[in-house]
């Protein structure tokens, strides 16, 4: 299931950004996407997700001579939106097009053979110079670093410095998800707080639960996702019964009140799920 | 296809829809007990949430709530039409469930042994009896009242007369 993103643009080129998103520690808890296009206006290009943490470490480092394309990955960095699913190499070979009909671009040589290990058609490469890797071109992917020389000793099929999710980009995006559900904790303190700290105690702890139950398991493209994470509601709040049943009253903790546990549980994680998809980009 | 990304602010509004709908959902299942900063003012608009507790200093209400409780008094009496009321037995139970509270021109109260009201309970004392109801010249009524340990006096307040009991040792 694939949801449009706001990737090419509409009148078919990616918009130049001016404004440059600052670097806040804060951001692991809450995210803040920052506008989709390109920053900087070196040779080369990198690739990041609209995440203003990754745009602004990216701009400092590169800034001054590589060109920054910023994709719709719903707020997050590029890492953990190709990790869950929610971009995927065809919407960077779309955005890489689009941007080819108006300007020439300089592309990696590692980024070009993952995109494109058959070849491009005459139409594209015509706009596209490949250039030697002396930086990884996709923020966080390990193995893309690679020379001319190795791509000419190589078929494009063999191409071995193919970018991969490996453990530590997936263990990477799980902390990602990790703080944003620290995030939503937070958010849900005070309110919980207001009626006691039994409800806060019991409220957290089902959020945290399915928090982490759904930070292992998240990923877009599973399906059926919002099922699965109901599941993992009712699961968590069968483990929220066992540990905190006996602070229910015992002449009502009656099956309805069980039920209301179980539903609590699962609306939060639900709650998690619609987290996990991110936010809407910048406009 | 349905996006289910939200702008910033719409997380914020639904993240504390939710969250208050979580509470108030836990609130009512684990009942009254929470340390609830809201408690003086839910409990204007819940009746029988002013549960007595276990070493007052103040005098309380009953409870209205169906729930057992530990360490209760059960008192019966004897109510006579034309004398003072007799109390028939007095005895501390390990659980119970505490008379509820109406209202009536007789008292049933706890005492300290300074003579404090700890507890009391109003209640309305009928002779008809039966049916078709027919006038008795005695009834005898039993309550459950909270065990508090500060009482030492049982004191049965009626229209015709006052009698003061001397509880037992729990």
């Amino acid at each position: 299931m694939n949801y449009p993103l706001d990737n090419p643009s509409e009148n078919g080129r990616f918009a130049t950004i001016e404004s440059v998103p600052k670097f806040n520690v804060l951001e692991w808890l809450w995210q803040r996407p920052a506008k989709v296009g390109l920053y900087g206006d070196g040779v080369g290009l990198v690739i990041v997700g609209n995440s203003s943490n990754e745009i602004a470490r990216v701009l400092r480092k590169h800034g001054q001579d590589k060109q920054i394309l910023a994709l719709d990955s719903s707020g997050f960095a590029l890492i953990t939106a190709l990790t869950s699913g929610l971009l995927n190499q065809d919407v960077i070979r779309v955005a890489i097009e689009d941007l080819v009909r108006s300007q020439e671009i300089y592309l990696p040589l590692s980024l070009y053979g993952w995109l494109y290990p058959t070849g491009t058609s005459s139409s594209i490469s015509q706009n596209i110079v490949i250039l030697s890797d002396d930086f990884s071109p996709l923020q966080g992917m390990g193995g893309v670093k690679a020379t001319v020389s190795q791509f000419e000793q190589h078929s494009e099929q063999s191409l071995p410095v193919r970018p991969r999710i490996n453990l530590q980009a997936y263990v990477k995006s799980r902390i990602d998800y990790l703080g944003l559900v620290i995030g939503q904790i937070m958010i849900f303190l005070l309110p919980l707080l207001l009626f006691g700290w039994r409800v806060a105690l019991i409220g957290l702890t089902s959020l945290f639960l399915t928090g982490i139950i759904n930070c292992v398991y998240w990923n877009k493209k599973s399906l059926p996702g919002l099922i699965i994470s109901f599941v993992f509601g009712l699961f968590i709040g069968v483990v929220l019964l066992l540990v905190f049943g006996n602070q229910l009253p015992v002449n009502i903790s009656g099956n309805i009140q069980k039920l209301v546990v179980l539903f609590i549980a699962a609306a939060e994680s639900i709650w998690i799920w619609i987290i996990f998809h991110g936010k809407k980009a910048e406009v | 296809m349905m996006s289910y990304r939200l702008s910033s602010q719409s997380q914020i509004f639904f993240a504390l829809i939710i969250s208050l709908l979580v509470a108030w959902s836990l609130y009512f299942i684990l009942g009254e007990n929470s340390g609830n900063i809201l408690l003086p003012f839910i409990n204007n608009s819940r009746p029988g949430n002013n549960h007595p507790l276990t070493e007052p200093t103040v005098t309380m209400t009953p409870s209205y709530r169906y729930e057992n409780s530990q360490g209760v008094l059960y008192v019966s009496v004897r109510l006579y039409v034309n004398a003072q009321p007799e109390v028939v037995n007095a005895a501390y139970l390990s659980e119970g469930r505490v008379t509820a509270s109406v209202t009536g021109n007789s008292y049933i109260r706890l005492r300290s042994s300074d003579m404090t009201v700890l507890y009391e309970v109003p209640f309305l004392t009928d002779f008809r009896q039966g049916e078709p109801p027919v006038m008795k010249d005695s009834i005898r009524m039993s309550f459950v009242l909270p065990g508090i340990s500060l009482a030492s006096h049982l004191e049965i307040d009626t229209p015709q007369g006052i009698t003061l009991y001397e509880l037992p040792p729990r």
